[in-house]
């Protein structure tokens, strides 16, 4: 069985008077291990099915079992411990909390989580794994682009999720930075992370191991 | 909740950090709500200083007695001030069947001086029982014996302040002492009584046995300032009183004369301190609800412009309850920090405006709790919204709300 199995997946959006599909009937499954990647044009709806199969929004129609299990029956609590603990997440504007230094935002996801354990630990090996050992003490704003998305990896690997979703992740980054950050995503595909990328770029996407592209709301080639 | 304390340090850390990261924010928050504890500690000492007015007031007249003060007159003479009342209500008063004794007050401000040291002073005139009745006690020396009454002796006693004035440390006992022109011999000193409620002191006067007051200090005495009465035990106090005020109408009209008793007192005052509590209560229930109101849209701009940071929270794994503790934390925060600046600020005006307003000065040590409880609770009360809305924030658009 797929680890994600997303079928007729619709999601439209009113605005005023007017509706708006966006994906119009997504059929997908993502086995377990997979690195995926989401392409197509901008506007094309990428984001938004990132933020479906990561919880933080729901379809209008279509199911979405994860696990087999289906999420629509989750409550808002139950999806919350979902999001905490089984999934990672990174996006293009990094997200880190400015007035948190860099151990603090890493460990953030740890505050709502109901595991106990030596996650400082946990986090100083992280963050040496992608060289920000020395920056632990250090904000945000004195980190530059490609290290910001290396502290956000890294949270988003702090309560060991089975799957990554990255939007975008190499969206403001240089192409020295963008190579380390995809480097890292697939060395942690490796170790068994299911990654799921959207991108426009196809160098990034380059990447994964499949890459399916969306047009006009609908899946066009796999 | 359970998750957010088991990461206490790392929770209080991020709570007070947030506050610090906009301290214009947070120092407007702060300020709003420690304005309005500062008026409610600041009401609190005003209705306690009140209260203890009350207090010494009431012992000032000692239990089981009745003072009649002489009124001025009709109020366009008030700056004339001869005293309505004289040795004739004394006279009837003293008749009522219930009344162990009675005496009067006869006080006259005049030049005192020791040596080439004067200043001015209240002379007293004390007739047999004035002292007793008065609740006079001696501090040094000795009181007037029952033949200084019926002779002329240029002697007196004096008040602590007086003596203090005068003599410092050293013994006052034997020192001649001249009210106007004339040398008296200062006997004794009387144990301190305290302040009016004015703040006019007791202790700076000067007794004269009665005799010796009209021959040496002031010839005419008929008009006395008030007449205090005392009651047996057994009395019917309330009886009493309007049998003094029927006796004292047969001669006077109202405007002449005031009928003080413990009980009257303590029934103005309690209106008065009713009064107050109401409208100071009022007062800072006011500001109190207006500091909750500012700190309760500090907090709506907070939300706003933090938006992206709840959905970043939301997303690796906040729930609604815990959006809605961090920012009750950040509240009570505030507010705990709030009451403690109020009470600082409260403290001072209590030291600075409480004398101006002639009630005693007193720190309500228990305002301290009763500030913390207040800010808590307006803190908790203004944030309750703006947390309640961070917490239903649409994920998606708020994580959106930072590009
Ligand atoms: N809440 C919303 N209400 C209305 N329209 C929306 C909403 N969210 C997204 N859209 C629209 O849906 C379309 C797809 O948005 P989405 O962000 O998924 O695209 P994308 O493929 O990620 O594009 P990009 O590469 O530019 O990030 C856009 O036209 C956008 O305007
Ligand atoms: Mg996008």
């Amino acid at each position: 069985m797929a680890l994600i199995s997303l079928k007729g997946i619709e999601r439209i959006f009113h605005q005023g008077e007017l509706e708006i599909e966006i994906l119009k009937g997504i059929d997908i499954e993502i086995e377990k291990g997979e690195f995926i990647a989401i392409m197509g044009a901008s506007g094309s709806g990428k984001s938004t099915l990132m933020y479906i199969i990561g919880c933080l929004d729901s379809p209008t129609s279509g199911s979405y079992l994860l696990d087999g299990r289906d999420v629509s029956s989750l409550d808002d609590d139950e999806l919350s411990r979902l999001r905490n603990q089984r999934l990672g997440f990174i996006f293009q504007s990094f997200y880190l909390i400015p007035y948190l230094n860099v151990l603090e935002n890493v460990l953030i996801p740890t505050l709502y989580s109901p595991e106990t354990g030596n996650f400082k630990d946990r986090a100083g090996a992280l963050l040496k794994e992608v060289d920000l050992g020395e920056r632990m003490q250090f904000l945000p704003s004195e980190l530059s682009g490609g290290q910001k998305q290396r502290v956000a990896i890294v949270r988003s690997l702090i309560n060991d999720p089975e799957i990554v979703l990255a939007d975008e992740p190499t969206g403001q980054l240089d192409s020295k930075s963008s190579r380390q950050v995809m480097e890292i995503l697939s060395r942690l595909n490796r170790q068994g992370k299911t990654i799921i990328l959207v991108t426009h770029d196809p160098e990034t996407a380059s990447f994964a191991n499949r890459r399916i592209f969306l047009q006009d709301g609908r899946i066009t080639a796999q | 909740m359970d998750a957010l304390l088991l990461n206490r340090e790392l929770f209080i850390v991020s709570v007070v950090k947030a506050l610090w990261q906009n301290p214009a924010r947070t120092l407007f928050a702060l300020s709003a709500i420690s304005l309005g504890i500062a008026s409610l500690v600041f009401i609190v000492a005003a209705i306690q200083g009140s209260n203890r007015q009350a207090q010494s007031i009431i012992q000032l007249l000692g239990p089981n007695s009745i003072f009649v003060r002489s009124g001025f007159g009709d109020k366009s003479s008030v700056r004339r001030l001869t005293y309505r009342i004289d040795l004739k209500d004394l006279e009837n008063l003293k008749h009522i069947y219930g009344i162990r004794a009675a005496s009067y007050l006869l006080l006259k401000q005049k030049r005192i001086s020791v040596e080439s040291e004067a200043r001015n002073a209240y002379a007293v005139a004390a007739a047999r029982n004035f002292l007793d009745v008065f609740d006079y006690r001696p501090y040094k020396g000795r009181f007037f014996y029952p033949r200084e009454y019926s002779s002329f002796p240029k002697i007196c006693i004096i008040g602590t302040e007086l003596a203090k004035y005068f003599f410092g440390s050293s013994n006052p006992l034997g020192r001649k002492i001249k009210v106007s022109r004339t040398t008296f011999t200062i006997v004794g000193v009387f144990a301190p009584k305290g302040k009016l409620p004015s703040g006019k002191s007791l202790d700076d006067r000067l007794i004269i046995p009665i005799k010796s007051y009209r021959k040496f200090v002031e010839p005419e005495y008929r008009r006395i300032f008030a007449i205090k009465l005392k009651l047996e035990p057994y009395a019917d106090y309330d009886h009493v009183v309007s049998m003094v005020k029927q006796v004292m109408a047969k001669r006077h009209s109202k405007d002449d004369f005031v009928v003080i008793t413990p009980e009257t007192v303590r029934k103005f005052l309690n209106i008065f301190n009713w009064t107050l509590s109401l409208y100071l209560g009022l007062a800072s229930l006011v500001a109190l609800f207006i500091s909750g109101f500012v700190m309760s849209n500090i907090f709506f701009i907070n939300v706003k412009v933090r938006a992206w940071e709840i959905g970043i929270r939301r997303a690796i794994g906040a729930t609604r309850q815990a959006i809605i503790w961090q920012f009750v934390a950040e509240a009570l925060t505030v507010s705990i920090a709030g009451a403690a600046a109020g009470s600082i600020i409260g403290f001072m005006s209590i030291k600075w405006i409480t004398p101006m307003l002639g009630i005693p000065t007193v720190y309500p040590m228990k305002s301290l709790v009763l500030a913390i409880a207040f800010s808590s609770v307006t803190g908790l009360l203004s944030v309750l919204m703006p947390a309640r809305a961070a917490s239903r924030l649409n994920m998606v658009s708020a994580l959106k709300s930072r590009l």
